[in-house]
């Protein structure tokens, strides 16, 4: 686990960033499903700078990982080679796209059908980030990598955490009674769900292929039992933030919807980063490599 | 047109590690970076009969590696910037330090862990062949440096005919990235992929 935690900065860019995108499925669906007035809508845009904030912090760790931070525009040069290209790129046309939708929203002025169209727009653009997030660790040469499970468990991540920090912004905007209205409640449970299957199964599935690897170095039986606890910990966290997004659209007091709010955003924080903290941990090559 | 190639000879090959301190002295390498490095590969068990004596199946043979100079060099793949990059005409990888984001994505998919990232030079580092040294008709330091004539170098044509495409463990199968080694492997050396063969100075090599 000790390489693993080495690559804190990029855990940290794998949790938060696609939590804060994730966050806008959850809004999209308050979009379309709920009841708002203007003054809760203005609220919601206001708090809409938490979701933004997860996905500056997670891209301003990321940088924190590079050796020359100062050459980074240059990563569009491996635009469709280069998987870490691709991500970026993806992010980058997310992070576009958020700001200007959030920034025409704090404006005041933007139509009903614009709102809702940008939002699903939005919504998509955070699921193609989210994967393609997970994609850019599939590199033929790292056997226990090289698996559909990694992207999948990012989307995975992406939805919890966004359900998360969704149910966050809504409870925070005082719309305690719209979270507990049937569309809504079942849109959350719904995404909640997907999510803590891919996110969960997602590892569960990478470590699983990652137990039957070896090279020359070191074998992958004893990197997933090296990180088993970090995974039990990160999954049980997980599910916990689960829970209280589950007592958060059931309704109750705002303050308790508020909390339940905060708790689920936390535990979301704590689950996923344990988890690719775990990811890293298990990284399997065909030949001589290991993360240092 | 010209690639080149290097060439092992796990028959020749004492692990005296000349060639990782030449190459060192040469690149003006610090502590904790070398672009040559020489792995203990060790396999088998010992075990003890039941008349008290012992019998050992234990083997350990040196592998100098380098850069492989691959034809699909991992490293150049999934390079975003692009700063990873091979010379058209020698085949030769290298560092474009100006484009270098210092990322590691090279270090984490190089199978021959041969890039690796110097943050006080914020860029990837790594073997480029001595090509300074090719372009003037010599050979990488490395390679003349060694005192048993275990290594060699030279087009891809001529190299080939000395040794398997590095079919030695513990490296993996060519067909990952069609490395630029061919290695004429010792009498206890495994194939490439078999995983019975350990590295046993990790702590030196990686």
């Amino acid at each position: 686990m000790e390489a693993a935690f080495a690559e804190m900065p990029l855990a940290l860019f794998s949790t938060l960033a696609p939590m804060g995108a994730g966050a806008f499925v959850i809004l999209a669906a308050a979009f379309l499903t709920a009841k708002l007035d203007a003054e809760a809508l203005g609220r919601i845009d206001r708090l809409t700078a938490i979701p933004v904030a997860f996905v500056i912090v997670g891209f301003i760790a990321a940088f924190f990982h590079l050796a020359s931070p100062a050459n980074a525009f240059g990563v569009f040069a491996g635009l469709g080679s280069s998987p870490l290209s691709n991500e970026i790129a993806a992010g980058v046309v997310f992070c576009v796209v958020m700001v200007v939708y959030w920034a025409w929203a704090l404006t005041g002025k933007m139509p009903e059908g614009v709102r809702k169209g940008l939002a699903v727009v939005l919504a998509v653009l955070a699921l193609v980030f989210a994967l393609f997030t997970g994609m850019a660790y599939m590199i033929d040469t790292i056997a226990s990598w090289n698996t559909l499970a990694g992207p999948v468990q990012i989307l995975g991540y992406a939805l919890v955490g966004g359900a998360a920090l969704g149910v966050l912004v809504l409870a925070l905007a005082g719309c305690a009674d719209e979270l507990k209205a049937g569309s809504l409640k079942t849109a959350v449970l719904a995404v909640l769900v997907v999510g803590l299957v891919c996110g969960i199964g997602g590892l569960a599935a990478q470590a699983m292929a990652a137990n039957g690897l070896e090279n020359a170095l070191y074998s992958g039986a004893d990197m997933v039992s090296s990180a088993l606890m970090v995974i039990v910990a990160g999954v049980v966290c997980l599910v916990a933030s689960g829970v209280c997004d589950v007592f958060a659209v059931r309704g109750g007091g705002a303050s308790a919807v508020v909390g339940m709010g905060v708790g689920a955003a936390v535990l979301a924080v704590a689950g996923i980063l344990l988890m690719r903290l775990a990811f890293y941990a298990m990284q399997v090559s065909v030949g001589l490599s290991m993360l240092l | 047109m010209t690639h080149y190639a290097f060439h092992f000879d796990g028959t020749r090959c004492t692990g005296c590690k000349t060639c990782e301190m030449a190459c060192k002295d040469y690149k003006d390498l610090g502590l904790g970076v070398a672009y040559r490095k020489v792995y203990e590969v060790t396999l088998g068990e010992t075990k003890k009969a039941d008349d008290g004596t012992f019998a050992s199946t234990c083997v350990s043979y040196p592998l100098s590696l380098a850069c492989n100079h691959c034809e699909n060099p991992a490293c150049v793949k999934v390079c975003p910037t692009g700063a990873m990059h091979q010379d058209a005409d020698t085949g030769l990888v290298s560092v474009d330090a100006d484009k270098c984001i210092g990322c590691g994505y090279c270090h984490m998919a190089c199978p021959y862990n041969a890039p690796k990232v110097d943050r006080e030079k914020g860029h990837s580092v790594k073997c480029d062949g001595c090509k300074e040294r090719v372009a003037a008709g010599e050979k990488p330091v490395c390679v003349e440096a060694c005192p048993a004539r275990a290594l060699d170098f030279g087009p891809v044509d001529a190299m080939s005919k000395l040794g398997e495409q590095a079919d030695i463990a513990p490296l993996p199968a060519k067909s990952y990235t069609s490395p630029n080694l061919y290695v004429k492997p010792s009498k206890d050396a495994k194939p490439a992929g078999d995983a019975s063969a350990k590295v046993v100075n990790p702590l030196e090599v990686m």
